[in-house]
C-alpha cells in the first residue's frame, strides 16, 4: 500500500506502532483529524515507534511523553495514547479529541497537544520543522496510514486484529500482546474477550454442553453432517429459501477481473441466503454449529451450518437457520482468510477456475482421448500417458495410456495437487504424500465440490468427482465404460468401494483457484 | 402431523424413501408427550429448588411455562423458561436472589434436557407487572450455557485473572490460555472444567496445533453426537444420499414435472467445466437437478 514514515517505508514495528496507537483512538472514538495528528507526531517523536527513547530531558516513548509521568516509555503505548488523545498526563490543548474541534490542521493539533515548544506562528512545533523531513509530507503520510486503517476494517498490512499478535515475529514486541480489555474497559471479562477477538478474526465461538468451540468457516463446513435433509421427507414441515441480492455488504468490495468481488461481511446470523427448516426430530438432535446437507432445496443443495436453532418444548419440530459460514480473516492481512474459494456447485464450474474445475476438465479429457490401460503409463512425466513398463499389462513397446494412479494423478494434478510433469509412484505413495501436505483427509467428502479417492494400498486407486467415479476401475477389473477400457469416466453402477479406505480433498481446497496445468 | 405427511405425499406420487428421520423420532404423540414434558418440568423445578438459596417452590413445576432452546452458532446459547407468578412470589420470596452488584447469585445451574450433559446458569431474570394479564407467563428465567456464565466471572479484575497473553502468541493459544486460567481460578474439576476444542485451518497463522490436551478426567462424553471431530459422509449416509437422489431421479422422469434434456449427468458435468458454454449439450440449469449428481 505504500506507507511510509519520513519517506521510508514501514517496516513492521512501525505497523504494529500504528495500529495500535490508532485502535486506542478508536475505542476512544476519536475523530480522523485526531487519528492523524496522532500518527504525525508519532512520526516526529519516535520514529513511528522505532526510537522510543528517552532522551535527555527524560522525554520518551512512541508519542514523546515524559518519563516521570509514564516510567518506562517503552511499555507504556497504552498509556501515552490515551492521554494524547484525552489530555492530562503532560499532553495539552485538552487531547487531541478536543483540539481537533479546535484546530484543522493536523499539524497544529499534534504539536500543540504534545507542547513540543516553540511554535511557529501557525502554532506548529519548530522542533519538528527542525528534523529536516517536510511537514506536509508528514501530514500526508499520517493521512494515509489512518486511511488505511480504515480500508482494512480496523488493520494494517502486516498486522493483525486489535492489539493482538499474529505468532509472526513481528509480533513479539510487548504492543503487540493480546489483551484482555482495553483502556476504556480494562476490566472486560473473558467471555466478552473471546467472543470480541473471535467476531474479528471472524470465528465462531460457541458452546455444545460443556465445550467451548472456536472454529472457523473452513473448519465447521468441513465436520460430519448431523443429518441429510430430503425437503420432501414428512419430517420436514416447514422449508424457506431466500436469496437476497439486495442484501449483500460491501464491507470488502474490490475488483478483480473486471467484476466486483462481493462477500457477505457476515458478523450476525443473518445472511442474504438463508434457509428456515421446521423439522420434526427429538429435542437435542440438532445443536447450532452442527451441519445438515440438503437434497431437493435446488440451488441450496449442499452442505449448510446451523447458525441458530430453536425448540419449544411443546413443538415436536426444531426450527434451523440454516446460513453460509464465513470467511475467517487472515490475520496478517486483515482480508478474507487463506486463498479465496467458491462453494457449492460454484466452485465446479469451468469460469471459476478452480482446483474442482480444472480436475473436472482433465478428467474429461482423459476420458475422451480414451487411452487403454497400460500398466506404469503416466508415472514418468504426470499428466502425460506413456508406455508404461515392459512386461506389465498392456505394454507392447508403443502404446501409450495411463494405469489406475497415472490417470488418478494425472487428474489431481490439472487441479494443482500434485506436481505437473514430475514423476509418480503408487498410489499408497500418493495418499502418503498428500496426507503430509495435509491436502485430503481421512473419510468420503460430502456436498459440492466432492472429491474422495478410494485406496486400496498398494493393489489400486481410483477417484470420484462431484459424485461421478473416475479411474481405470472402480475395483470389480477394468473400465466397461470406456471403448479401449482404460482410464475415464466409471459408468458401470456403484463403485466397488468395500475394501477401499476413502480419503477426500477439503473443500475449502477444491473450492481455491487452480494453481496446476 | 398427519395433513403434512399426505400433502408432501401427493405431490408427484413421490416413491418411498428410506430416511432415517422417517422413524419413531416422526412419532409425534411421543415427542409432545404430557408426561414426557411433565417430566421435564419436574426436573427443571426440582434443579432449581435444589439450588436456590431461598425456599422451595413446591408447585413450581405447574407453574413453567413453554420453555425454549435456542442455540447460536455465535455466542452464548440460551433457555428461556416462562413462569407464572403474577404475584411475583419467587422473587419476592428470595428464590430469586442477587448480589450487592445487582449480580444474580448464589447460581442455579440446570441440566436440560435430562439425559444430555447441557448444564445452563440463570443469567436474566425478568418480572413483568401488569394487573390484566391473568394468568399468562409474567416471569421469564433465562439461563446461558455454564460455560459462558463461568468465563464472564473471570476479568483482569478477578483475583488471579490475566490482563494479557504471551508474546508471539496466536489468538487460538491466548484462548486457550484464558480457559485453563479460568479454570484453573475458578477451581473447575471434571464435568465442570471448560474444554475448549480449536477448530481452525492449519493455515491460519492464528491456528494453534496442541490446544486440546486436558487431562483424561476433564474429557466428558459430549451430548449425544460428538459428531465435530469427524467429516465426511458415514456410510449409512452415503447410502441414505444416493436412495434419495436415485427417488428423485425418477421423480422427474414422470410426469410431475418436464426437463427438457437429462443426458447422462457426466456429460453435463464436463460440458460445464471445459468452457463449452453455449454449445447444444450444455444446460445451463440442469445441473440442480438432485439425484443427478450421483454415477447414472
Amino acid at each position: 500500500m505504500g506507507l511510509t514514515a519520513k519517506g521510508q517505508p514501514l517496516n513492521q514495528t512501525q505497523v504494529d506502532t500504528a495500529r495500535s496507537l490508532l485502535q486506542v483512538g478508536q475505542q476512544l472514538g476519536a475523530p480522523p483529524l485526531a487519528l492523524q495528528a496522532c500518527i504525525f507526531d508519532a512520526i516526529f517523536e519516535s520514529d513511528l515507534g522505532l526510537d522510543l527513547g528517552p532522551n535527555s530531558a527524560g522525554y520518551g516513548g512512541v508519542l514523546g511523553g515524559a518519563t516521570s509521568v509514564f516510567g518506562d516509555v517503552h511499555s507504556s503505548l497504552h498509556a501515552m495514547a490515551t492521554s494524547f488523545f484525552q489530555g492530562g498526563n503532560g499532553f495539552q490543548a485538552g487531547g487531541a479529541i478536543a483540539a481537533s474541534g479546535k484546530y484543522q490542521n493536523v499539524a497544529v493539533i499534534g504539536s500543540q497537544v504534545t507542547a513540543a515548544v516553540p511554535f511557529d506562528s501557525q502554532g506548529i512545533s519548530t522542533q519538528y520543522e527542525s528534523q529536516g523531513f517536510p511537514i506536509a509530507s508528514a501530514v500526508a503520510e499520517a493521512a494515509a496510514i489512518v486511511q488505511a486503517y480504515d480500508n482494512g476494517a480496523g488493520t494494517l498490512p502486516g498486522g493483525t486484529f486489535g492489539a493482538g499478535g499474529t505468532g509472526t515475529p513481528g509480533n513479539q514486541a510487548a504492543t503487540s500482546l493480546w489483551t484482555v480489555g482495553d483502556p476504556s474497559n480494562p476490566d472486560q471479562d473473558y467471555w466478552t474477550t473471546i467472543n470480541q477477538y473471535g467476531m474479528n478474526a471472524q470465528w465462531y465461538v460457541f458452546s455444545d454442553a460443556e465445550t467451548l468451540y472456536v472454529a472457523d468457516g473452513v473448519q465447521l463446513m468441513a465436520q460430519q453432517p448431523q443429518a441429510i435433509i430430503s425437503r420432501l421427507s414428512p419430517a420436514v414441515i416447514h422449508a424457506e429459501c431466500v436469496y437476497d441480492n439486495t442484501a449483500f455488504q460491501y464491507t470488502h468490495t474490490h475488483t478483480k477481473k473486471g467484476r466486483i468481488q462481493r462477500r457477505t461481511g457476515l458478523a450476525k446470523l443473518t445472511s442474504p441466503t438463508q434457509i428456515t427448516v421446521q423439522i420434526i426430530c427429538d429435542i437435542d438432535q440438532y445443536r447450532a454449529g452442527d451441519t445438515v446437507v440438503l437434497v431437493m432445496f435446488g440451488p441450496a443443495d449442499g452442505v449448510w451450518l446451523i447458525g441458530d436453532c430453536t425448540r419449544r418444548i411443546y413443538d415436536p419440530w426444531s426450527e434451523l437457520t440454516l446460513v453460509q459460514a464465513m470467511q475467517p480473516i487472515n490475520a496478517a492481512s486483515g482480508l478474507p482468510g487463506s486463498t479465496p474459494f467458491l462453494t457449492g456447485k460454484q466452485a465446479s464450474q469451468a469460469a471459476s477456475g478452480t482446483v474442482m474445475a480444472a480436475m473436472i476438465s482433465e478428467a474429461q479429457t482423459i476420458s475422451t482421448d480414451d487411452y487403454p490401460y497400460v500398466y506404469g503409463g503416466g508415472h514418468k512425466s504426470v499428466g502425460t500417458p506413456d508406455i508404461g513398463i515392459p512386461g506389465g499389462n498392456g505394454y507392447d513397446g508403443h502404446t501409450v495410456g495411463f494405469d489406475c494412479s497415472g490417470s488418478v494423478a494425472a487428474v489431481l494434478a490439472a487441479g494443482g495437487l500434485w506436481p505437473f510433469g514430475g514423476s509418480v509412484g503408487n498410489d499408497a505413495s500418493i495418499i502418503q504424500t498428500l496426507l503430509g501436505q495435509n491436502k485430503i483427509q481421512p473419510g468420503q467428502g460430502t456436498g459440492r465440490p466432492e472429491c474422495t479417492l478410494f485406496d486400496n494400498s498398494g493393489e489400486h486407486i481410483f477417484m470420484r468427482l462431484n459424485g461421478v467415479y473416475f479411474g481405470t476401475s472402480d475395483g470389480d477389473g477394468g473400465n466397461h465404460s470406456q471403448p479401449n477400457g482404460g482410464a475415464g469416466w466409471l459408468y458401470d453402477s456403484h463403485a466397488d468401494v468395500g475394501s477401499f479406505r476413502a480419503y477426500h480433498v477439503p473443500q475449502a481446497i477444491l473450492g481455491q483457484q487452480a494453481a496446476g496445468g | 402431523m398427519t395433513e403434512f405427511v399426505t400433502q408432501s405425499a401427493q405431490i408427484g406420487s413421490i416413491p418411498s424413501v428410506p430416511n432415517a428421520l422417517a422413524t419413531a423420532e416422526l412419532d409425534t404423540a411421543l415427542l409432545v408427550d404430557p408426561i414426557k414434558i411433565k417430566a421435564y418440568k419436574d426436573s427443571v423445578a426440582s434443579q432449581m429448588n435444589d439450588q436456590s438459596a431461598g425456599p422451595r417452590c413446591e408447585d413450581l413445576s405447574d407453574r413453567i411455562g413453554d420453555m425454549t432452546i435456542q442455540t447460536s452458532a455465535q455466542g452464548a446459547s440460551i433457555l428461556t423458561i416462562p413462569i407464572i407468578d403474577p404475584l411475583w412470589v419467587l422473587p419476592m420470596s428470595g428464590f430469586i436472589q442477587a448480589d450487592a452488584l445487582g449480580f444474580l447469585w448464589p447460581p442455579i445451574d440446570i441440566n436440560f434436557p435430562t439425559g444430555t450433559d447441557c448444564v445452563w446458569r440463570l443469567c436474566q431474570y425478568r418480572a413483568l407487572w401488569d394487573p390484566e394479564m391473568g394468568a399468562e407467563a409474567n416471569i421469564t428465567l433465562t439461563f446461558e450455557d455454564r460455560i459462558a456464565s463461568l468465563l464472564r466471572e473471570m476479568s483482569p479484575a478477578t483475583p488471579g485473572g490475566l490482563t494479557q497473553g504471551s508474546p508471539n502468541q496466536t489468538l487460538g493459544g491466548f484462548f486457550k490460555m484464558l480457559v485453563d486460567n479460568a479454570n484453573q481460578v475458578l477451581h473447575l474439576k471434571g464435568g465442570a472444567r471448560i474444554r475448549l476444542v480449536e477448530m481452525i485451518s492449519p493455515q491460519d497463522p492464528n491456528y494453534t496445533p496442541p490446544i486440546d490436551n486436558l487431562p483424561s478426567s476433564a474429557q466428558s462424553p459430549l451430548r449425544k453426537n460428538p459428531i465435530k471431530q469427524k467429516s465426511g459422509l458415514t456410510a449409512d449416509q452415503q447410502k441414505q444420499l444416493q436412495a434419495l437422489q436415485d427417488a428423485v431421479s425418477q421423480l422427474f422422469g414422470q410426469e410431475s414435472f418436464h426437463i427438457g434434456n437429462t443426458e447422462p449427468y457426466a456429460k453435463q458435468l464436463a460440458n460445464t467445466s471445459s468452457a463449452q458454454a453455449g454449445n447444444a449439450g450444455y444446460i445451463p440449469n440442469a445441473s440442480y437437478i438432485p439425484g443427478l449428481g450421483t454415477n447414472p
